[in-house]
């Protein structure tokens, strides 16, 4: 049966980061209301960082969140690099690029493996699919703990790392520590192949929306941190423009700020926004794996955001490969940033998308004024227009399925609820 | 000075689990951090937030002491010490693991992947907040001693040797 009138209240969401609830309510076949609710309490990062000096925002915005550390570690360092006006090139910049690849490769395969996939074979949780599939569970923790020990061989420890400073490292590692990488990270390629192969073949909902994707676009790379920032439908600013051009607001059901672009509305970061807008910087052998699991060089469907997320998984490990195997040492850890008086802005790729931090200092180095624009806050408008349309379109799915796809939904986005509180329960009222 | 004992003749693993800037979640961090001052020949290892690594770092001949953060109803700064094996872990029991899967998951995991050590204790110790930056609160600062002879005593130290060890360390509160 079509359900006319739906109210349910979800108020615990499973299997995302933080504590947040979804609210849905249908009136006379209409939906009414849709609320990605986040009461998780704000945690005023920005006022903690007012005062500091400029070297301590890499290490303090770290402990946001445990598991894209390395993301507000980079937006802060690039950030504080360009107010001074340093570029960090060579042995350094590659080595940031593949403590970004060893994030990527942790945080997307704990979300494919343990919080996703769940979904899509009906299973409550990650821990019970290894009752049925317990060899691949046991090569999904292999790959996931690639992506660790990378962050941990580079970082100095697998979470909230202790490594990274402006203008590099504390201390870079020697070629030979590097190499011990390589096999864990070529048997990891292996697992990673298998592992889209076996999401491409899940059952997807229908649901495609037209998106404004917005994400980093580099020249010459698939984009961890540095670019401008571009959609596929016509943005294309420096990082120093993202303010200007976008707008944060409150609404009442959230401790989370929403963002929309100023003039353009909502918009969509993460895996789907970069892969759109980046196809053509993937190798070749990665758009060929995505056209012979069935994706065209643009995915408007999120729930096949678990296939790109393999895809990203993928480039993460060759990047590395690639990076390790050119490896030479830097003639020095890092290179030296002084204390100016100015601001500086930046924006890399956290797994879930664009991340943006601005921090204005004066002369002694001590940060005035700090502004960060976390993935998962630009992406709530998204999340609710993703909801509105999937409830919109399926109310002849019985209740519980129902609720359940909505849950499904709202993981798509992969959404750090800690780092936007920076930010889910789902009512359903049928009355 | 390690004494004669149950596990005195087993490789021995301890791990602190919890994330160490938020508040009594680094209690299981901060009784690492003594244990390798007293009894530096145990192999001791921290795990901070996803825990599920630990299923590839446990082996069938493996004894494992896992020292966390609990929360029930008991005393903040109470220490309990529960074996895993028997006892089935509630989310309740073991928590604060910010993200991704937590010990009580990571046990059963193990279990499905027929990867479970051959011992596995948890020590734990009651927890009162969980604030980011916080330090330990008082009551759960003032167990850490407790829960470090606890771990000691599972390693074969004798109760007076670990008294002696923790002692030394000028550890007690």
């Amino acid at each position: 049966m079509t359900h006319k009138n739906v109210d349910f209240h979800v108020p615990v969401l499973a299997r995302v980061e933080g504590e947040g609830a979804m609210h849905v309510k249908v009136a006379d076949g209409e939906v009414t209301d849709i609320r990605l609710e986040i009461y998780e309490p704000p945690r005023f990062f920005e006022a903690f960082l007012r005062g500091r000096h400029f070297s301590e925002p890499v290490d303090i915005t770290a402990r946001i969140c445990g598991i894209c550390p390395v993301a507000y570690q980079m937006s802060a360092v690039h950030a504080m690099e360009r107010l001074a006006g340093v570029n960090v090139g060579g042995s350094l910049r590659e080595l940031r690029r593949l403590l970004y690849c060893g994030e990527w490769i942790e945080s997307h395969v704990l979300h494919i493996g343990f919080l996703h996939a769940p979904d899509f074979l009906g299973y409550h949780s990650g821990i019970a699919i290894a009752a049925d599939h317990p060899e691949m569970v046991e090569r999904v923790l292999q790959l996931k703990k690639t992506g660790n020990d990378v962050v941990e061989l580079l970082g100095g420890r697998p979470i909230h790392p202790v490594n990274v400073r402006n203008g590099g490292f504390y201390r870079a590692p020697a070629r030979t520590e590097l190499e011990t990488l390589l096999r864990p990270l070529e048997e990891a390629r292996e697992i990673c192949v298998d592992l889209i192969r076996w999401t491409a073949g899940f059952d997807f909902p229908d649901l495609s929306q037209d998106y404004e994707f917005v994400s980093l676009r580099h020249p010459a790379e698939y984009p961890f941190n540095e670019g401008r920032i571009v959609s596929n439908k016509g943005l294309d600013i420096d990082v120093s423009e993202f303010e200007s051009q976008s707008q944060e607001f409150h609404v009442a059901h959230s401790t989370s700020l929403h963002s929309r672009l100023s003039e353009r509305g909502w918009y969509h970061v993460g895996p789907l926004a970069r892969y759109a807008n980046n196809f053509d910087r993937l190798p070749a052998t990665i758009r060929d794996l995505a056209g012979e699991v069935g994706l065209g060089p643009v995915v408007t469907n999120p729930f096949k955001s678990i296939v790109v997320r393999g895809l990203e998984t993928l480039y993460a490990i060759d990047e590395a490969r690639r990076i390790i195997a050119h490896y030479t040492p830097p003639p020095a850890p890092f290179v030296d940033v002084p204390a100016t008086a100015g601001v500086g802005w930046a924006a890399t790729e956290a797994p879930r998308g664009l991340l943006y931090h601005r921090y204005e200092t004066d002369a002694d180095g001590l940060v005035l004024t700090a502004q960060i624009v976390p993935p998962t806050a630009q992406n709530q408008p998204t999340i609710e227009s993703d909801l509105r349309q999937f409830v919109t379109a399926n109310l002849d799915l019985e209740l519980d399925e129902l609720e359940l796809r909505c849950e499904q939904t709202i993981r798509n986005y992969d959404p750090c609820i800690s780092c936007s509180t920076h930010f889910l329960k789902l009512t359903v009222d049928e009355s | 000075m390690r004494a004669e004992g149950a596990l005195a003749d087993r490789p021995l693993l301890v791990i602190g689990v919890g994330n160490r800037d938020r508040g009594d979640d680094a209690v299981g961090p901060a009784v690492i951090d003594h244990v390798r001052k007293v009894a530096p020949q145990l192999q001791t290892l921290v795990a901070e937030g996803d825990l599920s690594d630990l299923v590839l770092r446990w082996t069938p001949n493996q004894d494992v002491v896992v020292v966390d953060a609990v929360r029930s109803a008991r005393r903040p700064g109470s220490v309990t010490v529960t074996d895993a094996l028997a006892t089935e872990l509630t989310t309740e029991e073991s928590l604060l693991s910010s993200h991704g899967v937590g010990l009580a998951e990571t046990v059963e995991l193990a279990r499905l992947l027929d990867r479970l050590p051959r011992s596995l204790v948890v020590v734990g110790v009651e927890a009162q907040s969980f604030g980011p930056f916080d330090p330990l609160t008082e009551d759960v600062a003032a167990a850490v001693p407790l829960a470090l002879q606890e771990v000691l005593l599972l390693a074969g130290f004798t109760m007076d040797s670990a008294s002696a060890a923790i002692e030394t360390w000028d550890l007690v509160p």
